[in-house]
């Protein structure tokens, strides 16, 4: 692997690092598409990026509105762009059970949600967020779904396990 | 109102001010400008409410000076020397043909007329031999102003200018020879040929020595000053040196700056365009001023019918002259079909030169009688009534003449088509816009086919919302499966400009450049959809455009 994909690859994962904590990884009991999104809504609010929850709220609904953000494999990704938001922020709900009415692509029970909220100027960091979740949920999906703890999750998620690239360059 | 009393600075910029709105107002009904400065000076001046006398269009002389001095500094950066190493001998036999045969035809009429009138026959063919040897002057200003108003570009235009600019050096010419011959004619004669002949070889001789090393001095000074701002300063500090040393060495100020002009392009000529596109941004109120009292000192009152009849005379053989002569001059030399066929229309302005020697016809002849008028006060009258006509006839002609030889609008810059065009002319209306639900997989599919940088996302009855850029969509790329879970807003940025259809290109692309934007979205009227605005796209089809009209220039230039 040459030195510009480990490169990209660690630039991936110090994203990740960024935007998620552990304390907004949470293991859902809802089982309804709204209660889980208005539930995440709230652990992410908790970030001091959030500056107006309703406003949060009313565009992950309006968002769901256009098109739900289930993308299958058990996965979804809600995500907002807002004025209000000050960084990027991360959470993400595990349901063990899965949200069984939560319309993805692929009709089946959606087990993780990453829920991101970003500011209105930063559009590329953003866009690229949605891009490396895309690729390493569905890459780590299996593993990250058999975590018991939001540290374990944390660990995988933000590893070097599921880039490669970055696991030779964090040896080095 | 006496107009000793009105301040001159006042007078100026009533002067520009007027003449600029009579402009416009005459560009409005398509009638070139230049003859809108001329109407509102006949207005305020002697043949109208007389605002202007002549003391103080005296006083303002340097000012025509300096006026005539740029237009003359300007013609002179058209005279490539490359034009005439390719058109050089056309060029002569044609100006030789449209002055003599001006000359020898107005002095026919005028001779003929005056004899019937007075059957004084040395008088009216001295007369005759005056009024012709005037007749061949053409007027650079108004012609060259029409040229420049509608960007011509072609064969016509370089002929065009190349004549004007030599035509005065004829004009001295044969003006000295007619002098001499009507002084042996009329026993008024105290030099002879040969020293008035040597007197205007001095004269046009001085003019391009005096012109060709200030233009040496200009040409150092501006390359070795690389601020543009200041090259300004020193082309008018130039040219008014050479102005008054040509004034105080009787030569010739127009010739003076055209060798001035000439010199400078073709020591440097790609360096000193900028010179030459900075000397004619400052030009613009001295050329309205310079006109504007062109028509103010034109007087038409107390003309005699015998001086009516001559001057009719003189216009109508004058326009056939230099019709007939530049058409035949331009067979002979082979010139092009829009040179033989247009020419004489851009040759009927007559101004400074004519008058010049008029007012040295008057001084020389001012004893002689003719009838009931002295020969000297009779050319003056004449020449002035006579200007008075094809100055407001020449510049429409021009148009005309340059229209059906198709050389408009071929020689502009990409400034002056952004100052013409509108956001519609240039936007691209087929770019498509897209719901805000629209997938971007769906939306990547409906893109392959377009050009476009940025599309418009909509909402209802066509608002935009936002643009997405083909970078936004590049970094769904990484991921094949996301388009099929982003919609258009989710990559969706929200439009912080946009611009109506009906917008001026220049006014949309400074406001795209400041704001530090690619592309904007096009709006109608009533606010919608209508397409994009793509800086880069706008810049090529700008350029592109400008190719293609400088090509159409050399196509015309080509079947010289």
């Amino acid at each position: 692997m040459d030195a510009a994909s480990c490169e990209k690859a660690k630039g991936r994962i110090d994203l990740l690092r960024k935007v998620l904590s552990r304390d907004r990884i949470c293991f859902l009991e809802e089982k309804n598409k709204e209660a889980a999104l208005l539930r995440l809504i709230d652990i992410l609010s908790t970030s001091r990026c959030i500056r107006d929850k309703d406003e949060l709220a009313q565009a992950v609904f309006e968002r769901e509105e256009l098109m739900s953000t289930g993308i299958g494999l058990g996965l979804a990704v809600p995500h907002v762009r807002l004025g209000s938001v000050s960084d990027l922020v991360m959470a993400v709900g595990i349901s063990a059970e899965g949200i069984q009415d939560y319309a993805s692509l692929d009709d089946k029970p959606v087990h993780l949600i990453y829920m991101i909220a970003a500011p209105t100027g930063q559009h590329a960091a953003y866009l690229r967020l949605l891009s490396v979740i895309s690729s390493r949920a569905k890459a780590l999906n299996g593993r990250l779904l058999r975590c018991s703890d939001a540290e374990t999750f944390y660990s995988v998620l933000t590893g070097a396990e599921g880039e490669p690239e970055a696991a030779a360059a964090e040896e080095t | 109102m006496h107009v000793s009393h009105i301040p001159v600075l006042l007078l100026i910029g009533s002067a520009i001010l007027a003449g600029t709105v009579g402009g416009r107002l005459f560009q409005f009904l398509r009638v070139p400008q230049v003859v809108g400065y001329i109407i509102i000076g006949v207005v305020v001046g002697k043949s109208g409410f007389q605002l202007v006398n002549d003391d103080t269009l005296k006083a303002l002389l340097p000012l025509n000076l300096l006026a005539l001095g740029i237009i003359g500094f300007l013609i002179g950066g058209e005279l490539r020397l490359s034009v005439f190493r390719k058109y050089g001998r056309k060029l002569m036999v044609i100006l030789l043909a449209e002055g003599i045969v001006t000359a020898v035809m107005v002095g026919a009429l005028v001779t003929s007329i005056t004899f019937v009138a007075t059957a004084k026959a040395a008088d009216s063919i001295a007369f005759g031999l005056l009024l012709g040897a005037i007749a061949s002057a053409t007027a650079p200003a108004a012609t060259v102003d029409v040229l420049w108003e509608y960007r011509t570009r072609g064969i016509l235009t370089t002929t065009v200018l190349a004549i004007v600019a030599l035509d005065d050096g004829l004009a001295l010419l044969l003006y000295s020879v007619a002098s001499s011959i009507a002084s042996l004619l009329t026993g008024t004669g105290e030099t002879s040929m040969v020293s008035g002949l040597v007197g205007t070889g001095v004269a046009i001789g001085g003019s391009i020595v005096l012109g060709a090393g200030a233009g040496v001095l200009l040409n150092r000074l501006v390359r070795s000053i690389h601020d543009h701002g200041k090259h300004l300063t020193f082309i008018i500090g130039v040219l008014t040196l050479v102005l008054g040393l040509a004034t105080m060495l009787d030569l010739d100020v127009i010739l003076a700056a055209l060798a001035l002009g000439a010199t400078l392009v073709n020591l440097a000529p790609n360096r000193t365009r900028e010179t030459f596109e900075i000397a004619e941004r400052f030009a613009q109120p001295i050329y309205v001023l310079f006109f504007v009292f062109v028509g103010a000192r034109l007087s038409i009152r107390g003309l005699s019918g015998l001086l009516w009849g001559l001057a009719g005379a003189y216009v109508l053989g004058r326009s056939a002259g230099k019709f007939l002569g530049a058409y035949l001059g331009a067979r002979w030399a082979k010139a092009s079909d829009s040179v033989r066929k247009y020419l004489g229309f851009c040759l009927f302005s007559q101004a400074g030169v004519a008058i010049g020697l008029a007012i040295l016809a008057e001084l020389r002849f001012g004893e002689q009688q003719l009838g009931a008028v002295a020969m000297g006060d009779a050319i003056v009258m004449i020449v002035t009534a006579t200007t008075f006509i094809v100055q407001l006839v020449g510049p429409p002609c021009v148009k005309l003449a340059v229209t059906r030889a198709g050389e408009r609008g071929l020689n502009v810059t990409e400034q002056d088509l952004l100052n013409t065009l509108k956001v519609g002319d240039v936007m691209d209306a087929g770019v498509p816009g897209f719901p805000k639900d629209a997938r971007v997989a769906d939306i990547m599919r409906m893109i392959a086919d377009t050009e476009a940088m940025y599309y418009a996302v909509l909402g209802e009855r066509k608002k935009v919302l936002g643009t997405i850029s083909i970078d936004s969509l590049k970094q769904c790329l990484a991921d094949v499966g996301m388009g099929a879970w982003l919609v258009a807003a989710d990559l969706m940025e929200p439009v912080t400009e946009a611009v109506c259809s009906e917008t001026p290109l220049a006014d949309a692309v400074q406001r795209l450049r400041e704001a530090g934007l690619e592309a904007v979205p096009a709006l109608d009227v009533e606010g919608g959809y209508k397409g994009m605005l793509e800086l880069r796209t706008c810049e090529r089809r700008i350029s592109r455009e400008v190719w293609r009209r400088r090509q159409l220039a050399e196509g015309t230039g080509s079947a010289a």
